[in-house]
């Protein structure tokens, strides 16, 4: 079953990358960066089935249809590009590239493994694919502004094209397509900035702690990142207006992807040529073609919300973040720039990783080249961009530790050139040590990877059931697949990963701010809730936290699970 | 129609002897004349970047240290999950 799905997302992937190629030529390049033909793709493939969702058209034989009517356009494009039916792999020349090559490969590879089996990232499950999901069981996008789901960010329209052709797996695939693309994306500016650093750059990506350990999930950080190298990739190398014009709405579905890539609008700046952030000649034609690009793929998404819900962002949590949380203060903002550096505590891995700042330390201390200047500038703008408008608008949020996770795909899509453009300029010493800060961390991110791919082999390769895994792996699971024997079932929530259950049910935003006992219960009658699986952890707001609110009538408790997870009934 | 862009198929040789390609990965009005400066680092710059870059790799490490003891706990997790599954454990 598995290479069943692996050959239909290969097949799934040509088509957006052969489709993306012919856009790209469209607009005056060349088609032949497989990244920067494929994130094309998926920008299209993102409105089309934007498109389809509004018209509320969104099964299998609609959306098999709009991925035939792709095949034609990509078919022309692989038939006159015969550097596009061969496989990019350029040898790497010398014992460091080999090991980069190696080790980004590795990664990859257990990334796919992590992709083929079933989700079990906690934003998968509570964002990325559950929108999806309950997108597809509604028929399309519904305008009811309480329906969080129907308002959440772009790339979740490539999820939804593999859930409705393939199911979850798929819609997988796909998303670990988004690996793929850039890591061919960091390559090919790698070669631009240095021949002979591809595989360098590729490592650089590959081995940053955001992307080794979300390769295989669902996060959108990545879809954030391929966009933003591959606007970087089609404005450093646009020749005219469509260049510009690609360049301009590969950052727009950058932006578009979610709300929290803002700090990538700084790409605008270099794109449209302003110092010292310039990334190409200033000119007004090509800021008019910029500007085209980018307001649809960045605004297609606000504008949807804009017209149901009357905002442009619909962010539940950001909204339960600044209602509890304290305000601005020097700690709090220490402990969120620290995240940007380090590694933090609370997220797995979210940092682009050591070898940006040497990089960015390497352009300040050692005071060139310059052409690596606009670079840092950029990474240093992503970092004062966002601080400052968090700081302005969402204070609370400095409290939350996923700071670096929201800027690391701004400083990989900047920090690898720079890096790389430092590597031949500055001795054979600081090339040495540059390589050991970026090839050590990767083989340790390799091996972090390492367990969490083998548990999930057996259910790839079929020696394991779907439940088994994800029992293990979930503690709210059993509770839910106990429910689904249950008849007329309304169930609230309140636990993260509501992606498993098939159930009617509410999530626990619609309780509201409750601080009492009393006030849970009148709000649980008024609901008409006849269970509630209960997960006492981080996600839920302070009150509901305790278990004892649960302890007693109308309460009855029908299971426990690890981590304290429960299954009530409510009498 | 061709994939190929119209040009010379190989970049041409810039005046330090690198690709001019390489040079046009970001813009400045050096490159609009044909080529980027010289950079060659003082020998002074170089160790106080391989200093500063020791002590913030270092500090980075303690970081890392406080949080391989996550890593090792899910590792660990992990590997139960392995050995029940090949009946080696309850």
């Amino acid at each position: 079953m598995s290479l069943l799905l692996l050959a239909a997302a290969v097949v799934v992937l040509a088509v957006l990358r052969g489709a993306g190629g012919a856009v790209v030529r469209r607009l005056g390049g060349d088609g032949r960066d497989p990244g920067l033909s494929l994130a094309a793709g998926y920008g299209v493939a993102t409105l089309g089935v934007f498109g389809l969702a509004l018209l509320r058209q969104v099964g299998p034989w609609a959306l098999g249809a709009f991925l035939a009517a792709l095949t034609p356009p990509a078919l022309r494009f692989y038939r006159t590009c015969p550097e596009a039916r061969r496989l990019p792999w350029p040898p790497p020349a010398g014992s460091a590239s080999r090991l980069a090559a190696g080790l980004s490969l590795a990664i990859l590879a257990l990334g796919l493994i992590q992709a083929l089996a079933p989700p079990t990232g906690m934003d998968s499950a509570v964002y990325h694919l559950l929108a999806p999901k309950k997108i597809l069981e509604a028929g399309g996008l519904e305008s009811d502004p309480d329906h969080w789901f129907h308002r959440t960010g772009g790339f979740y329209f490539i999820h939804l094209l593999g859930m409705g052709l393939g199911g979850e797996i798929l819609a997988k695939l796909l998303a670990f397509g988004a690996c793929l693309a850039s890591a061919a994306l960091a390559w090919s500016l790698a070669e631009r900035a240095r021949p002979g650093s591809g595989a360098l750059g590729a490592v650089a990506l590959c081995g940053s702690p955001l992307v080794s350990s979300l390769a295989g999930h669902e996060y959108l950080e990545i879809p954030i990142l391929m966009y933003l190298l591959a606007s970087v990739q089609a404005g450093v190398s646009a020749a005219g207006g469509g260049g510009t014009l690609l360049a301009g709405s590969m950052a727009g579905f950058a932006i578009g992807t979610k709300s929290t890539a803002f700090p990538a609008l700084v790409l605008i700046l270099g794109l449209a040529g302003l110092p010292p952030f310039a990334l190409r000649p200033r000119s007004w034609r090509h800021g008019v073609s910029l500007a085209a690009g980018f307001v649809v793929p960045a605004g297609f998404w606000a504008a949807w919300n804009w017209a149901s819900t009357g905002h442009p962002l619909y962010s539940e949590y950001s909204g339960r973040v600044l209602s509890g949380a304290p305000g601005p203060s020097g700690s709090l903002f220490a402990r969120g720039l620290s995240s940007v550096f380090f590694p933090s505590i609370h997220y797995w891995g979210e940092s682009a990783g050591p070898w940006v700042v040497l990089g960015l330390l390497g352009w300040a201390v050692l005071g060139g080249p310059r052409r690596a200047g606009a670079w840092a500038w950029l990474s240093l703008a992503g970092i004062a961009f966002y601080f400052s408008v968090v700081g302005l608008l969402l204070p609370g949020y400095l409290a939350v530790h996923s700071h670096g996770r929201y800027l690391a795909p701004v400083q990989l899509a900047f920090g690898i050139p720079l890096g790389i453009a430092l590597l031949d300029a500055a001795g054979p010493r600081v090339r040495a040590f540059l390589l050991a800060s970026l090839l050590a961390p990767a083989a340790l991110m390799a091996l972090v990877k390492l367990p969490r791919s083998l548990v999930a082999a057996p259910v790839v390769l079929g020696l394991e059931s779907r439940s088994a895994y994800l029992a293990k792996k979930i503690e709210t699971f059993e509770a839910g697949e106990r429910l689904r024997a249950e008849k007329d079932v309304k169930l609230l929530f309140l636990a993260a990963r509501g992606y498993y259950l098939e159930v009617p049910w509410v999530w626990l935003n619609v309780v509201g701010a409750v601080s009492t006992r009393e006030e849970l219960v009148r709000r649980i009658r008024d609901l008409g809730i006849t269970h509630v699986i209960h997960e006492p952890s981080g996600i839920l707001p302070v009150p509901l936290r305790d278990p004892a609110l649960f302890d007693g009538p109308p309460f009855r408790t029908l299971g426990r699970w690890p981590g304290g997870v429960r299954l009530l009934q409510v009498e | 129609v061709h994939c190929r862009p119209p040009g010379p198929e190989k970049p041409t040789e810039g005046a330090r002897g690198a690709p001019v390609f390489a040079r046009r990965l970001c813009y400045n009005e050096d490159m609009e004349n044909g080529d980027d400066p010289p950079f060659t680092p003082s020998s002074l710059r170089r160790r106080i970047f391989c200093l500063l870059g020791s002590l913030y790799l270092s500090v980075y490490g303690v970081f890392l240290a406080l949080r391989l003891g996550d890593y090792g706990r899910d590792a660990l997790r992990h590997f139960a999950f392995l050995r029940r599954w090949l009946g080696l454990a309850e």
